[in-house]
């Protein structure tokens, strides 16, 4: 039941095996499983193995053109290749593509990196063949910054992906709330307790610098970035009840955008940067509403349900997913059209709650909270709501993922 | 149940003495080693091996130096909660003397209150107080009236159920409807303070309605 654009055909490509010393075996093993999983999950390509077309691949090496010229005719349209080797303390993967039709190589490229860097040079490579196929940037080196409770505080962490490289990147020994990654991918924001007040935060990745950006006392929450990054929107109910504010970055040019006595929260920028969308229980129960970015034309966008909450808006801007109660009163992840024209239920149903949902720049995948496995963990899912892939298994609760845009 | 208004002064601030050191003492031990991440990675089938190496040293720049500024301000209080000089031993003794002193006092004077109710609880997605909340409600501001030197703190809270984000709200509506139903009881609002805490903090972890009940509550907490 897979939603493909008619005429979309999956581009079928074979990856053969990984050349390089022999003491790096287990290394290239690692290589190939990994960019399998990357093409895989990109839904561009169609992966089909050597031995389905009775190609042997004992004797690693460039594809010769007999290998071109059986695969060609078994319908493979691309070959990937790569030799890994070593050089000034680092690894070194020589990446190469090929399309079978002719023989010609179209991608060929060295992928320099550390040592403890092996798993990201797959990714990197990944990355070239979804740009060179489709033209589209490949979301294979993106990140997820989420909350688990695995020290036994609510702290944020930061993981792959693919949810391989999992760490601790706060030690606030307090309770974190709902970190977000600025769309270039070098800050997050997020919510913090730590000195009792819940303040929002903004964390410099490469300089490590904290800075609190709101500390009205009440709550301070719900960060969304604005696409150019100088700018937040989130909620704070300093005046008495949740109200949606802009602020930039620099903690100046503070703007409130609601205006009513219900709560307004968890804003989320069009990509475009001209609308936001948000939670509002203007109308009763919360519903998503979607306003211009100077907080005019407010207008609600779902109907369906009395509980619909955290939308989050599509980096294609076509969908605004969110968190919608089903009628067993379980949450489930939704999406809309921005335009309101069409309205889907993503998960599916059952006795367990989905919620928090976070998209990948190709705007087909997203990221969420579920607690089907008992405790909450995060899941991918494709948008036709195929290909569910669990993230997180630790006895924690991982929860709030925000999917890095690069 | 809390007994009286001059317990809390001297009581609570010996108590505060206490309760500090033994939360530092505490901390330091469960302080990890930078680079722990190892652990997590460990944990999850989508790592491997290799990204579990990868995790100790991959990112690290990531995290962040206040590590190390914990652990010396650790180190230091747990020097001075071992090292008590006789002068504060006697401060000590003088001080728990004066409580219970101060404690039977109370008792008489608490004898004619009603009990101060920690809790009052919430339906499902709402704010309103309760029927059974107004009595409740309604001891807590004659206790509080009669100890007028007592601050409360309302904590606002709710069930696991919602999204986390639209639940911080509603922790603070309740919150918020719980110090105004104090308010038009006499309660003077300067000595009542409030935080929503949401579904971060729940007071049990059951997925039964038992306990998502007990979690939308507004909880005291007496300062």
């Amino acid at each position: 039941m897979e939603m493909e654009r008619s005429g979309f055909r999956k581009i079928p490509l074979m990856i053969m095996p990984f050349g390089g010393a022999p003491k790096h075996k287990e290394e290239m093993v690692i290589l190939e499983n990994v960019l399998r999983s990357d093409l895989k999950r990109s839904h561009v390509f169609e992966l089909i193995e050597t031995r389905d077309i009775g190609i042997s691949a004992d004797h690693p090496m460039p594809p010769g053109s007999s290998v071109m010229v059986k695969a060609a005719k078994a319908g493979v349209l691309a070959l990937v290749w790569a030799k890994l080797d070593t050089q000034n303390n680092g690894w070194v993967l020589e990446s190469y593509a090929y399309e079978t039709a002719k023989g010609d190589q179209v991608v060929g490229v060295k992928i320099f990196g550390g040592k403890k860097k092996l798993r990201n040079l797959a990714h990197r490579f990944s990355d070239k063949l979804t740009l060179h196929f489709t033209g589209e940037k490949g979301v294979a080196q993106s990140k997820i910054t989420y909350i688990s409770d695995l020290s036994g505080e609510k702290e944020v962490y930061v993981m792959d992906y693919d949810g391989a490289n999992k760490m601790r990147f706060t030690r606030d020994r307090s309770i974190a709330i709902s970190p977000r990654w600025s769309n270039d991918a070098s800050k997050i924001a997020y919510t913090s307790y730590r000195k009792g007040n819940p303040d929002l935060y903004v964390v410099d990745l490469k300089t490590g610098e904290r800075k609190v950006l709101a500390s009205f006392s009440g709550l301070n929450f719900s960060p969304s970035w604005s696409p150019l990054g100088d700018q937040l929107a989130f909620a704070t109910t300093k005046d008495g009840n949740a109200e949606i504010y802009l602020i930039n970055l620099d903690g100046t040019g503070l703007k409130r955008l609601t205006f009513n006595s219900s709560d307004d929260l968890s804003p989320s920028w069009s990509p475009s940067g001209k609308q936001i969308a948000f939670t509002s229980d203007r109308g009763g129960g919360p519903q998503i509403y979607v306003m211009d970015a100077d907080g005019s034309n407010v207008h609600r966008l779902t109907f369906d349900g009395n509980y619909n909450t955290s939308p989050a808006w599509s980096p294609k801007g076509d969908w605004i997913a969110y968190a919608c109660r089903n009628k067993e009163r379980r949450l489930k992840i939704c999406a809309d059209r921005s335009d309101g024209s069409q309205s889907i239920a993503i998960t599916e149903s059952g006795r367990w709650d989905d919620e928090s949902p976070s998209w990948a720049l190709n705007g087909r995948e997203l990221i969420f909270t579920s607690s089907r496995f008992g405790k909450n963990q995060i899941l991918s899912i494709h948008l036709d709501g195929t290909h569910l892939r669990r993230l997180t298994s630790n006895p924690a609760n991982n929860t709030s993922p925000s999917w890095s845009l690069r | 149940m809390f007994k009286g208004a001059s317990f809390f002064k001297t009581g609570l601030r010996s108590m505060v003495v206490l309760f500090v050191a033994f939360v530092f003492v505490g901390c330091a031990k469960k302080v990890s080693p930078v680079g722990g991440s190892e652990g997590i990675a460990s944990g999850d089938q989508s790592s491997s091996s290799a990204s579990s190496s990868q995790g100790k040293s991959g990112e690290s720049g990531l995290v962040q130096g206040d590590t190390n500024k914990g652990m010396g301000s650790d180190t230091q209080s747990q020097d001075m909660a071992k090292g008590m000089t006789p002068t504060e031993k006697a401060e000590q003794k003088r001080a728990e003397k004066e409580r219970a002193e101060e404690e039977r006092a109370a008792e008489v004077m608490a004898a004619s209150l009603p009990a101060f109710e920690k809790n009052v609880y919430f339906d499902f997605d709402k704010w309103t107080i309760r029927g059974d909340a107004r009595d409740m409600l309604t001891g807590n501001a004659r206790w509080l009236v009669a100890n007028v030197d007592v601050k409360v703190k309302i904590e606002g809270h709710g069930d696991e159920r919602g999204t986390n984000e639209y639940n911080l709200a509603l922790g603070e509506r309740r919150a918020r409807s719980t110090k105004r139903y104090l308010m038009n009881l006499g309660v003077s609002s300067s000595r009542i303070s409030f935080i929503s805490y949401g579904e971060e903090k729940g007071a049990c972890v059951e997925k039964t309605e038992g306990c998502f009940q007990k979690n939308r509550r507004a909880h005291f907490v007496v300062q």
